[in-house]
């Protein structure tokens, strides 16, 4: 192996915490700056991943307190970050989280609470344009249809997160409808109603939402009324004068 | 390898333009930037700003406009290579009105890793999309076995090391069609297998590959604290045509180490070194770097307006020296 090969694989171990820097040392020789010096990149390395982490899952972190940094260490030697999008290295946290012993002891709906968070980076950063089709009404491309066992959104939107003590969201399965708003691209959520689900399946699908609902069994004015405020919240668009 | 060049600059070989004084575009100050861009699409003509090597206007310190006090705006590439929503919509309004860089922090052009497709490609789209002259990362690794860790990780100071980052310096030159400009970065520590200066390596690497240099003169005074060497002989060691931008920034000093956070206002030494550069080589595309504990915009559009005061100062005196 060559000087540069061995070189990287040694630094790699050592930065991710695989192995300490004596032994490094022992297997690069050591730096001409001194010990403490080279064993700084990990340090570095381990604030930049935890740094990341924090900024995504600020309510999971508040929730978890002194324990969410024993998580992320865990999730991270788990899932060591593998692509060049800083914010990727927390991509597969929510549903790691909803599988860690301790995690789910302090707080069962955290998986929950962190798919809500990690929905909310990906949605307000979505790449695609959103813009509505020609003529009629399409969805909101940025939508995301959500399951959740608990009741984050309304726990979040209530301000509780913050409260002390902090009895956490209630146990209750939804669907949650998260988009980002055209006009101020902002991260919205709506709870999905059986005729929400309808509406959006049936564009999703290419068909007439009006048809499919009234087919289903709502009056047409039932179906035109939740149409409109759908429209109204933008999670669709109605190009139709 | 290779040694310090005498050819035509790099900056004219390859129309490198003078894009003034800049600061970077930070998340925290979307609000603040898009309230101070004029609300009439600006006048500025793109092609000929980049190309003809035009000067940036006179700029007029009282003015609230963004554009009246700031030439032009760097980005993290990363953080709009593949995103929408407000991230590119508060990009494209600033593109409407000032020049716009990329400066990446994932390119890792120095790892084991095979360079990466998407990443180049979607650096690609955004150049495209922003109509940047050039673009720009560190001469670093930050990945390497496919993890990333996220840092800009000193190299060892090697020909073999230089070698294989020129290597790839070329490849990715030629994927995204724009010159590359490698910035010197802030080491802590000297890497193992290291028979060269930093100075020899860089040269080393951007002769070999044909780079541009993004000089950060805060990295160059930080690392010089930190290895007990001189700043001016940094200077006379680099190939200076090589450089087409500057970068400034604050650091901290924790007694055993000087840290380069980019989370404070420039320092005097830090100045002083910038002034010793300009009077070396001119007025050169600067942009003051601040990535921690942001203060509010006002205060760094202050520490634009104070690299054009000192840039100014430094090329009248180098002027006046040449007349006498
Ligand atoms: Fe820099």
């Amino acid at each position: 192996m060559n000087h540069l090969d061995l070189f990287f694989q040694t630094m790699r171990a050592f930065l991710v915490g695989q192995i300490p820097i004596d032994t490094v040392e022992s297997q690069l020789g050591p730096s001409s700056s001194g010990s403490r010096r080279f064993a700084f990149y990990r340090t570095l390395v381990r604030n930049d991943h935890h740094g990341f982490m924090e900024k995504l899952y600020g309510f999971t972190q508040d929730v978890l307190q002194d324990h969410f940094s024993g998580c992320v260490s865990r999730y991270l030697t788990a899932h060591p970050p593998d692509h060049w999008e800083p914010n990727q290295t927390g991509a597969r946290f929510p549903e790691w989280l909803r599988h860690d012993s301790e995690a789910i002891l302090i707080a069962p709906w955290i998986g929950d609470l962190a798919q809500y968070e990690w929905f909310e980076f990906v949605v307000y950063t979505d790449p695609t344009p959103d813009n509505p089709v020609e003529s009629g009404l399409s969805l909101n491309s940025t939508m995301r249809a959500l399951k959740f066992e608990f009741d984050v959104p309304g726990w979040i939107t209530s301000g509780r997160p913050l409260a002390e003590p902090n009895p956490g969201p209630a146990r209750r399965d939804l669907i949650l409808l998260m988009y980002r708003d055209s006009r101020t691209l902002q991260c919205k959520f709506l709870e999905a109603t059986p005729w929400t689900q309808l509406i959006v399946t049936s564009l999703e699908n290419g068909d007439d939402p009006l048809r499919v609902a009234t087919a289903a069994g709502a009056d047409a004015e039932t179906a035109t009324q939740a149409i409109l405020e759908l429209t109204r919240v933008g999670l669709l668009h109605n190009t139709s004068s | 390898m290779t040694t310090k060049t005498l050819n035509p600059s790099f900056v004219d070989r390859f129309h490198i333009p003078f894009l003034g004084y800049g600061i970077g575009l930070r998340r925290k100050h979307f609000d603040a930037v898009l309230h101070a861009l004029p609300k009439e699409p600006s006048h500025w003509n793109r092609d000929k700003t980049f190309f003809s090597g035009n000067s940036p206007a006179p700029k007029d310190n009282h003015s609230t406009g963004l554009c009246d006090r700031v030439d032009w705006m760097e980005i993290v590439s990363e953080n709009y290579m593949g995103f929408g929503g407000r991230p590119m919509f508060v990009l494209d309004r600033c593109a409407e009105h000032m020049p716009i860089l990329p400066h990446g922090v994932n390119l890792s052009i120095g790892s084991p890793d095979p360079l990466c497709t998407d990443y180049l490609t979607k650096l690609k789209s955004l150049c495209d999309k922003i109509h940047a002259p050039f673009w720009s990362d560190h001469c670093c690794y930050s990945s390497a076995g496919n993890v990333y860790f996220h840092d800009l990780l000193p190299l060892p100071f090697s020909e073999e090391a230089a070698r294989h980052v020129a290597r790839r310096a070329k490849q990715a030159m030629d994927y995204v069609e724009r010159p590359l400009a490698l910035e010197n970065i802030s080491y802590y520590a000297k890497m193992p297998y290291s028979s060269m200066q930093e100075a020899e390596f860089l040269t080393a690497v951007l002769e070999d590959a044909d780079c541009g240099l993004l000089l950060d003169i805060n990295n160059v005074y930080v690392n010089c604290q930190n290895h007990g060497e001189d700043p001016n002989l940094f200077l006379d060691s680099i190939p200076l045509s090589r450089v087409v931008q500057v970068h400034l920034a604050g650091h901290r000093d924790e007694g055993w180490l000087r840290i380069d956070d980019h989370g404070s206002a420039v320092s005097a030494p830090v100045w002083a070194l910038y002034a010793e550069l300009v009077r070396r080589i001119g007025p050169i595309t600067t942009v003051v770097e601040w990535d921690n504990q942001i203060p509010e915009l006002s205060v760094l559009i202050q520490q634009a307006e104070i690299a054009r005061e000192t840039a100014k100062a430094a090329h009248t005196t180098q002027s006046a020296g040449e007349q006498r």
